[in-house]
């Protein structure tokens, strides 16, 4: 009945689309993209950094802003300086990307533009190659900064407690059933490591994947002005889940490290 | 049964895991609301510690989802 106000198009898929080959590797749309955003803001980067100075200009003021809202963000979790600053450039990096690739999806038209029938910018956040890619990099990150500051026996005796064991049966049966039961909790231990990753990377694919659908179903509702909340909608959730991401990466590396509280914030 | 309506009632069952979510999740924020308006000094660290434990809360939500669309 009302149909001309309805504006119905396939569901997009889980999958992005391979727009071509270079030397029998794919190029699927979302690499493109993730390359665009990156080329950009590497060359957005280069001519502010480039142009500091001592009273900062419109550009800089913004760039100052998202420095410290990171740095804050990351201090108030770590709860040391030393701390924060080890882990700030590797974070802060996730940050803008992540932060970016949401922001530059919700344009709108950019993911509109086809080549050979297929989506040709596809959000790289609303692929699960990205999210894992980036989760899995991370973990890596994590892990070795793990070994640096335990020592290989200790990182090893994080998960497979085998001191707590000979410890706790030479103080007495119940201290050595009670390290046993640790001993098994050790094991679970590298399984929650690997379900992190799942967790932390499955989130941001599916609340931008869940927005790339929202917007198709709802044109198929309503194409006019009920979009708008959805763009609107869509900016917050970009920016909230951006913090969320890299908060818990933060967390992930304040439970794998040995944080020293005695330091003054 | 055909194929498709076990596939449709499959899906409408892993929905039904949102709700645990929401309870959760209102919870949480009730919760943390009440604490920054007891002790607004603290309300920025409470706020980042409020908005993780948020996020993990949606986890589960956020898989129900993926296997929704898996499905």
């Amino acid at each position: 009945m009302f149909s001309f106000l309805q504006l119905s198009r396939p569901i997009d898929g889980i999958h992005s689309d391979t727009i071509f080959y270079i030397l029998g590797y794919k190029i699927n749309n979302s690499t493109l993209f993730s390359v665009l955003i990156l080329a950009l803001l590497a060359v957005v980067c280069f001519f502010v950094i480039k142009r500091f100075r001592q009273s900062p200009g419109r550009l800089q003021i913004l760039f100052e802003i998202i420095y410290g809202l990171v740095e804050n963000l990351i201090l108030q979790i770590t709860g040391s300086k030393k701390e924060t600053r080890i882990i700030l450039p590797f974070i802060g990096a996730i940050f803008v990307f992540v932060l970016a690739s949401n922001l530059l999806g919700i344009i709108p038209g950019i993911t509109s533009i086809t080549y050979d029938g297929k989506m040709l910018l596809r959000i790289p956040t609303a692929d699960f190659s990205t999210t894992l890619a980036l989760a899995l990099a991370s973990f890596v990150i994590i892990q070795i900064l793990s070994v640096k500051d335990f020592g290989i026996f200790g990182y090893i005796g994080k998960y497979i407690k085998v001191k707590e064991l000979y410890l706790g049966f030479r103080q007495g049966f119940k201290q050595g059933m009670l390290a046993m039961v640790e001993f098994f909790v050790g094991f679970l231990d590298i399984i929650g490591e690997v379900a992190k990753v799942a967790s932390v990377s499955l989130r941001l694919f599916g609340n931008m994947y869940a927005g790339m659908v929202l917007a198709t179903v709802m044109s198929g509702v309503l194409a006019y002005a009920l979009p708008t909340f959805l763009v609107a909608m869509g900016l917050l959730v970009a920016v909230v889940q951006t913090i969320v991401f890299t908060a818990l990466i933060t967390v992930y590396y304040t439970m794998a490290v040995k944080i020293d509280t005695a330091e003054d914030l | 049964m055909e194929v498709e309506a076990a596939r449709l009632i499959a899906k409408a069952i892993v929905m039904t895991s949102m709700l645990g979510t929401a309870i959760g999740e209102g919870y949480l924020l009730g919760k943390g609301f009440e604490a920054m308006g007891r002790n607004p000094e603290i309300s920025d660290s409470l706020f980042t510690k409020m908005i993780i434990g948020v996020a993990m809360a949606e986890s589960t939500a956020i898989y129900a989802l993926v296997a929704f669309f898996i499905m």
